[in-house]
């Protein structure tokens, strides 16, 4: 458990040291930004749309954290000197999913400021245009510090990031006199959100673990990820002429078992789906990992 | 503590190592030398535990690499050829992080990671981006991050290729300054490097043993005459036909220097001292006898020697290129 975590934190500091991360992180928090305000202001104030939408971006960004993991490794050599440690392929494996994992719920604690906004919109209804200013300003300050960190290499950004993030929490939870409404939601969407990421993570592992190449890594894992939204779309074009088809994709589409999340159910089904998704690619990783080595 | 037995590993058809066998006992530096392609990395995979081997066994520190691969890898040290590191790590941070995943406890972390820094000369680069360091730091931080955790057995993957002549100098010194208790296996295609760092040799040619043995060993068993070079000043037609007739002196071959002295490259028989002989003759006939000198074989001559020897007499042409 030692080396794993070792390998965790090793991985969690290089996408603080990495352009990767911040760019990806930059890139999350405007896109969800925008569908977090576009909702907010023209309509209901709620975070379905958000979270729904979330799917489709994931699909294009989470691949991006993946692809260096052990293509980079494989590529450069150094996974000679990883694996000539006293670590087996499981707990090399385990350690990069945990890093990246962590560095993702990194980037959904970066969104909290959202459902924080949400509350201060429903504290102070009569104002509605107000919290999504405080939003914005809040999203940008945040971005700030995170290029600040970026451009200032060498020095450890860790401490920006957090200055940033905490004095955005802080003015926001000042801001939220009033309770967060609709919380069962928000909470059940979060824990979908991270399951569903944690799956193509997974899936990103893998794909990382088949090539030396970043690019065909990424690649490969976007058309993977991409092709389980295409079924789920085809799930929409087949359930009139074949209605079983569409059952069965019902049941494996990631998107689907998605919304339970966001509408506040927590069915163990959606959760079995995601858990048996990301054991099944690192278990095959760590196969991938093993035979490289073999030849 | 490396114990290597009958080692063979396919690359498809072609057997990249074949029965390899040897042993490196505590303390001692072994030098693993062939040309390129021989099978050196390959083996040094297999001892590290990066790969199996298809036949045979290795053993680090008793453990088997296979069998108990985990418990054998915490008692060794490797660094690859191409000297593969995290660039975007800082060497301090690099070095934690080796020394944490093999194991050192949290209070003897700092001590580790210092002694390493101290014993490869780094210190003043600690808090530099790997990347950012140059071609000889680069080595030196991938040897540190080798011996972080104290291992027994340090396995060098040609640990003085890329580095220019004072590099390698220093590079040689570090490595007899490692020595210690603990077991150096170093491979090198360049034979006076081998002859330079290690304590015995092991040649290996087209992924078999050759030789096992010191350099000094190596030089004297092979050895079938006695050379000398010897510089006179007088005629060379003359000289070379006294000389020539002298008994014991199997050849003789001369050419000029460019201050008008001729050197004689002699060759006598292993049975008699002709060294005596030639300096006398030399005297009487009043010429000037400038330089007298025993030449040892060196190991490029041993190297052909036992690959010629190893070898069908169609393909001593290919090692003629080595």
């Amino acid at each position: 458990m030692k080396a794993v975590l070792t390998i965790a934190e090793r991985e969690i500091r290089s996408y603080f040291t990495s352009p990767v991360g911040f760019v990806v992180l930059a890139g999350f928090l405007l896109i969800t930004g925008f569908f977090f305000y576009v909702p907010l202001a023209l309509e209901h104030g709620t975070l379905r749309p958000m979270v729904q939408n979330t799917t489709v971006y994931l699909t294009f960004l989470l691949p991006a954290l993946t692809m260096r993991l052990l293509a980079e490794e494989k590529k450069t050599g150094t996974i000679e000197i990883l694996m000539t440690s006293p670590v087996t392929e499981a707990q090399a494996v385990l350690g990069k999913f945990l890093g990246v994992c962590a560095f993702y719920v990194v980037m959904l604690v970066a969104t909290l400021q959202f459902p924080l906004v949400l509350s201060v919109a429903r504290a102070t209804s009569g104002t509605p245009i107000f919290p999504g200013y405080v939003g914005i300003i809040i999203l940008v300050g945040t971005l700030t510090t995170a290029v600040m960190a970026a451009v200032t290499p060498g020095n450890r950004p860790l401490p920006w990031v957090a200055a940033g993030f905490a004095l955005a929490l802080v003015i926001v939870t000042i801001l939220a006199i009033g309770k967060l409404p609709e919380s069962g939601p928000v909470i059940t969407g979060y824990l979908g959100l991270f399951l569903l990421g944690a799956s193509f993570l997974a899936v990103g592992l893998l794909c990382s673990a088949l090539t030396r190449n970043q690019i065909v890594a990424y690649v490969v894992g976007l058309v993977l990820l991409l092709g389980m939204l295409i079924v789920d779309w085809m799930s929409d074009w087949v359930r009139r002429s074949v209605p079983w088809i569409a059952e069965v994709i019902s049941y494996i589409s990631v998107r689907q078992h998605l919304e339970n999340f966001a509408k506040g159910v927590i069915d163990t089904r959606d959760i079995f789906l995601y858990v048996s998704l990301m054991v099944l690619c690192l278990a095959l990783t760590v196969r991938a990992v093993a035979t490289t080595r073999w030849k | 503590m490396v114990e290597v037995e009958n080692l063979t590993k396919y690359y498809g058809d072609l057997a990249a190592v074949d029965g390899v066998t040897f042993a490196a006992q505590k303390g001692e530096i072994l030098g693993f030398l062939g040309p390129n392609g021989a099978g050196k990395t390959t083996t040094m995979r297999i001892i590290a535990g990066f790969m199996p081997p298809d036949r045979g066994t290795a053993r680090v520190a008793g453990y088997d690499v296979v069998e108990d691969s985990v418990e054998a890898r915490r008692h060794l040290g490797y660094l690859p050829e191409n000297v593969p590191l995290y660039d975007d790590m800082t060497v301090g941070h690099y070095l934690t992080f080796f020394a944490k995943l093999r194991g050192v406890s949290k209070k003897q972390l700092r001590a580790c990671v210092e002694a390493a820094l101290e014993a490869t000369d780094v210190a003043e680069r600690e808090h530099w981006l790997i990347g950012k360091l140059s071609k000889g730091f680069r080595r030196r931080v991938g040897i540190a991050q080798a011996l972080v955790h104290n291992p027994d057995v340090l396995i060098l993957d040609e640990p003085t290729e890329g580095l220019d002549p004072i590099q390698v100098i220093a590079m040689r010194d570090l490595i007899r300054k490692l020595r210690g208790q603990r077991t150096i296996f170093l491979s090198t295609h360049i034979l006076p490097e081998a002859q330079a760092m290690s304590d015995r040799i092991v040649i290996i040619d087209r992924g078999r043993v050759v030789a096992i043995d010191t350099t000094h060993n190596l030089t004297t068993r092979l050895q079938r005459v006695h050379r000398l070079r010897v510089e006179v000043r007088g005629p060379r037609t003359e000289v070379q036909a006294r000389l020539n007739a002298l008994p014991g002196i199997l050849r003789v071959d001369s050419r000029d220097t460019r201050d008008g002295a001729t050197v004689f490259d002699v060759e006598g028989s292993m049975e008699t001292d002709v060294r005596e002989r030639i300096s006398t003759t030399i005297v009487k006939n009043g010429w000037a006898l400038l330089e007298l000198d025993t030449r040892e074989m060196t190991l490029e001559e041993i190297f052909l020697e036992l690959t010629r020897r190893q070898r069908p007499a169609g393909a001593s042409q290919e090692v003629a290129k080595v």
